[in-house]
């Protein structure tokens, strides 16, 4: 009886060690929502993060070993591809939409600018098979890793054993990208209570809270949803948005709603990198927008503001910028990496 | 540290709780059988349909959520029950089932195709694993039934049909559920008879399927019929 009471207890002081570990990786902020992503199915552990670290930014994924995650998510960028308006993937083949920024991927619950993806696990499957992004297969990944001489040891590190499928890929590169998270900007040291708006910035909060809230919704800066903001199709490209996903004419012209945190550093702006300046933005909301049946409600007569108003928005917006998240040191390019490719030049 | 933990962890609960061995339950396979009329279908192979000849190039699809009902009770339900039947890998045409629960059941329930819970999930290994070809890359989605081939015979030749039957969604959602009366004389054979399905299809205008919708959907529907415990 003795040993099963000493049992529970040094049971339960394993687990409760366990969740301290876990909450040391990833973080829930104070009055934040709960993620959606059901850790319990792949819990944090280190090699995993640093595995999936390693697959970002390995262009091995690719078809022609050229290009990486990282190739369209750069870190220094919040994650985003600010020198093209579309991403450009082998053989410089260019696609229709702009790399969306990635962080505080936790709390969303579909991905890519349609919605086309319903889990985080699954969301790397298609810029990997895309022929105009790594035009790779997941399969072709597997075998290209279980070839290599590092990703054996590095799968048996994480896992136990050296077996690399594609559960265990798209969950590692998860696992890093969970930890991509960003909510100390000065906007949420002024929420905080450690720092104060200037005047210009809370002007500029008034504005953001009475004209943008509804769909960039505080603290994720996104609702999470779709919404037509009333950009005209483009011509050539033909990009209708979700509606090409659902088939459901409501959806047409729909897109995700992208967070606005680190938003100084995640142009050029929209699904297809229209524009290039928040200055853009704000003139398309003011005096660009195209009417449909689809248009969200909020945006019926747009967003006026006057000159002032657009620079003490943008002022607000630039509170949005974590610098901790952008050169956060275990984000970056992994050493091992670096390792492998010093070896590479010396022979 | 976390390995020595983890070790340290074990020996305390193996000196303190006595284990006692389980025996596994004898087990028993099911045979799934895929056929061309009465004869076992063959990849690759001249198959005639109708007024015309084609080949079965790919034939692919999940069975899941296996349970053996007696007298409306269900007397066994399969943990983990996913199944991918590949025509190409004839391991994959055994499951492995619980021999006693086979016996005595009277009618086997299954469904073709994986459930939406499932399918939201994340990624998942074993059958279900997305190196298996069975998930869409461009959106989420298991394809449930994946029949692909091209017609040899002269009135159609070149013409190829590619069947990726998939969606998990109101109003296109093609999971099929199936309950298949067992036979007395020979409980472990199931058949699926592709002939019967390509008869119906061949009709249709378009053979090219391969994303989530209505047409899947309707296609979907033929699936369980084609479904028979083996005589």
């Amino acid at each position: 009886m003795k040993n099963k009471i000493l049992v529970l207890i040094i049971l339960s002081g394993l687990i409760s060690a366990f969740r301290l570990k876990q909450e040391l990786l990833f973080q829930t902020p104070m009055k934040w929502p709960k993620p959606a992503y059901d850790f319990s199915k792949n819990p944090l552990k280190k090699e995993k993060i640093e595995l999936g670290r390693i697959l970002f930014y390995d262009p091995l994924l690719s078809a022609n070993s050229t290009i990486s995650c990282a190739s369209c998510h750069s870190p220094y960028t919040a994650f985003a591809h600010v020198d093209h308006s579309r991403s450009h993937g082998i053989h410089d083949r260019i696609g229709k939409r702009n790399a969306p920024a990635l962080f505080n991927l936790a709390w969303q619950k579909s991905f890519m600018w349609d919605g086309a993806i319903n889990h985080l696990d699954m969301q790397a499957l298609a810029p990997i098979s895309h022929p105009d992004e790594m035009g790779e297969s997941i399969s072709g990944v597997v075998k290209k890793l279980a070839d290599s001489e590092r990703y054996p040891t590095l799968f048996l590190k994480a896992f136990g054993d050296s077996a690399i499928t594609g559960e265990r890929i798209l969950k590692t590169l998860s696992q890093f990208l969970l930890t991509l998270e960003s909510y100390n900007s000065r906007y949420d040291s002024v929420k905080r209570g450690e720092k104060v708006f200037t005047v210009q910035e809370e002007n500029g909060y008034r504005l953001f809270q009475k004209n943008c809230n509804s769909c960039h919704s505080e603290p994720l800066f996104t609702n999470l949803g779709v919404e037509n903001n009333g950009l005209p199709v483009d011509g050539s490209l033909r990009d209708y948005g979700r509606i090409l996903i659902t088939s459901a004419a409501s959806d047409s012209m729909k897109f995700k709603v992208p967070s606005l945190r680190n938003i100084e550093f995640t142009y050029p702006y929209m699904h297809d990198g229209r524009f290039k300046k928040l200055s853009q933005v704000l003139n398309h909301y003011s005096s660009g927008i195209e009417q449909s049946t689809t248009l969200s409600p909020q945006l019926k007569q747009g967003i006026q503001l006057d000159d002032k108003e657009k620079t003490d928005l943008i002022a607000f917006l630039l509170t949005l910028t974590d610098r901790s998240f952008l050169f956060h040191p275990n984000y970056g390019f992994p050493k091992a990496l670096i390792s492998e490719q010093k070896t590479t030049k010396s022979k | 540290m976390s390995a020595i933990l983890r070790i340290f962890f074990c020996l305390l609960i193996g000196s303190s709780i006595s284990v006692s061995a389980k025996a596994p339950s004898p087990s028993a396979e099911i045979d799934m059988r895929l056929t061309w009329g009465n004869d076992l279908l063959k990849l690759n192979q001249p198959l005639i349909c109708g007024h015309d000849t084609l080949i079965i190039e790919t034939l692919r699809f999940y069975i899941s959520t296996i349970e053996i009902l007696k007298d409306e009770t269900v007397v066994f339900k399969e943990k983990e029950s996913y199944h991918l039947i590949d025509a190409e890998d004839p391991s994959s045409l055994l499951l492995i089932l619980s021999k006693g629960a086979i016996e005595s059941g009277d009618r086997l329930r299954l469904t073709i195709g994986i459930d939406s819970t499932t399918n939201v999930s994340g990624a998942i290994g074993g059958d279900l694993d997305p190196t298996k070809g069975m998930y869409w890359t461009w959106q989420s989605g298991y394809i449930n039934f994946k029949l692909e081939g091209k017609y040899i015979s002269e009135r159609k030749k070149g013409k190829d049909f590619i069947l990726h039957l998939g969606g998990y969604t109101f109003p296109y959602n093609t999971v099929q559920a199936v309950t298949i009366k067992r036979s007395p004389m020979n409980p472990f054979v199931i058949t699926m008879d592709m002939k019967k399905f390509m008869e119906t299809v061949q009709t249709e205008d378009n053979l090219h399927i391969m994303s989530p919708g209505k047409q899947s959907f309707e296609l979907a529907k033929l699936l369980p019929e084609l479904l028979l415990n083996e005589k």
